[in-house]
């Protein structure tokens, strides 16, 4: 139930997705929106919730990564052919990839910035800056690069939801409804002895 | 025997004290307005790490007047235009300076005007007042040393600290403290 297996995802696992979703979607809007604000006190107030947004997201998509390397991945169905396999897997990598590479340059972004604007995860946990160069020239640079990275991760997404919706409406197949029950509550009605006659799947 | 000369030589000592500092008191006695090149208003709030915000005003006028007999009444008013704050990052002068903390636009003008001054030492006394910014009048207390006095010229070093949020000032706490530390060269020119 907790840990894949090779045909699903655990709850954990599906936990893990659903959050760091949620997460990215509030990230990305918050990212968008605060960015060409007018110096204020509710930009200041979004530039603080985007850090630790965005250190909360590092942090789970770390223990993500390694729940993943610790369990087995699901096999995709046998029906797609080998380019869909690869571009699966590819957009997956990006995907763990970004989650892990855009945090971090927003967080050299704040400690390459000669404000020198400390940092108070979700106003509880002092998190100290990076060791990187500070100066506006390198402010600009990481700055340019988060949100350039950060907008491929959202269009890589956008990518993986419409395969996500394409497996479920058009092919049919169970890849999006296995990340919104573990494998184990899918298969509990099948397998009630109540219900005969069901297909074993 | 001991004892009474001891007595003796304390109250010498006092006496010479307190002619020197009558003396320097007749010397600085006068009514003073401030030379803003020769002084400067800094600020520093303190951050829960590096270096939090310093700055400076650049745009202020005041007087200043000691008596010649009585320390305890002199007096103090300067006037602070917080839209010359400067901290050398032009974003934080646009925060600074903007709604978020002092509203230059809309109250362009901080005062201070003291309302007692106790002398505690020779070139030291204790001022209070009242502070004006944002709309508020609050009493804050300052320190005040005598640092030089050059033919019509007097210098002091004033200090004080006091919470930002009595100004409605309080942007960015927690990582910034609720605090401002002031310190503060007047230089002023007799009259």
């Amino acid at each position: 139930m907790l840990r894949n297996t090779r045909d699903g995802y655990g709850l954990v696992a599906i936990a893990f997705h659903w959050t760091i979703a949620a997460l990215f979607v509030v990230q990305a809007g918050l990212g968008w929106r605060m960015s060409d604000m007018e110096d204020s006190l509710l930009k200041f107030s979004l530039y603080q919730w985007h850090k630790s947004f965005g250190l909360l997201i590092l942090v789970l998509a770390l223990m993500r990564l390694g729940w993943r390397l610790a369990n087995p991945v699901p096999a995709l169905p046998d029906t797609l052919r080998p380019w869909e396999k690869r571009a699966a897997r590819a957009t997956h990598y990006l995907l763990y990839g970004g989650l892990i590479i855009v945090p971090l340059f927003g967080w050299a972004v704040v400690s390459a910035s000669p404000l020198d604007v400390p940092t108070l995860a979700f106003y509880l946990v002092y998190v100290p800056h990076l060791p990187v160069p500070v100066g506006e020239a390198a402010e600009a640079t990481f700055a340019a690069i988060h949100g350039t990275l950060a907008t491929i991760v959202a269009a890589v997404a956008l990518l993986h939801i419409a395969a996500a919706l394409r497996h479920h409406f058009w092919l049919g197949d169970d890849v999006l409804r296995r990340m919104l029950r573990p494998l184990a509550a899918r298969r509990r009605p099948a397998d009630s002895p109540a219900r005969e006659g069901a297909p074993l799947d | 025997m001991t004892r009474w000369a001891l007595c003796l030589l304390l109250l010498a000592v006092g006496l010479t004290e307190g002619a020197a500092q009558d003396q320097l008191l007749e010397q600085a006695a006068g009514r003073y307005a401030i030379l803003p090149e020769n002084s400067e208003i800094a600020f520093h709030v303190p951050a829960i790490a590096g270096r939090g915000i310093q700055g400076r005003f650049t745009d202020f006028d005041g007087q200043f007047v000691i008596d010649r007999r009585d320390v305890a009444r002199s007096e103090v008013a300067i006037a602070i235009r917080p839209g010359s704050a400067a901290t050398g990052q032009e974003r934080v002068d646009r925060f600074v300076r903007g709604p978020s903390v002092f509203d230059a636009e809309r109250y362009p003008e901080a005062t201070f005007r003291s309302t007692a001054v106790a002398r505690t030492g020779p070139q030291t006394a204790i001022v209070e007042g009242v502070l004006t910014a944002r709309g508020v009048s609050r009493p804050i207390r300052l320190t005040a040393t005598l640092l030089s006095l050059r033919g019509r010229d007097a210098a002091f070093e004033v200090a004080g600290e006091l919470p930002r949020s009595w100004f409605g000032m309080q942007a960015g706490v927690p990582l910034y403290r609720d605090l401002v530390r002031l310190s503060v060269i007047v230089t002023g020119r007799r009259r």
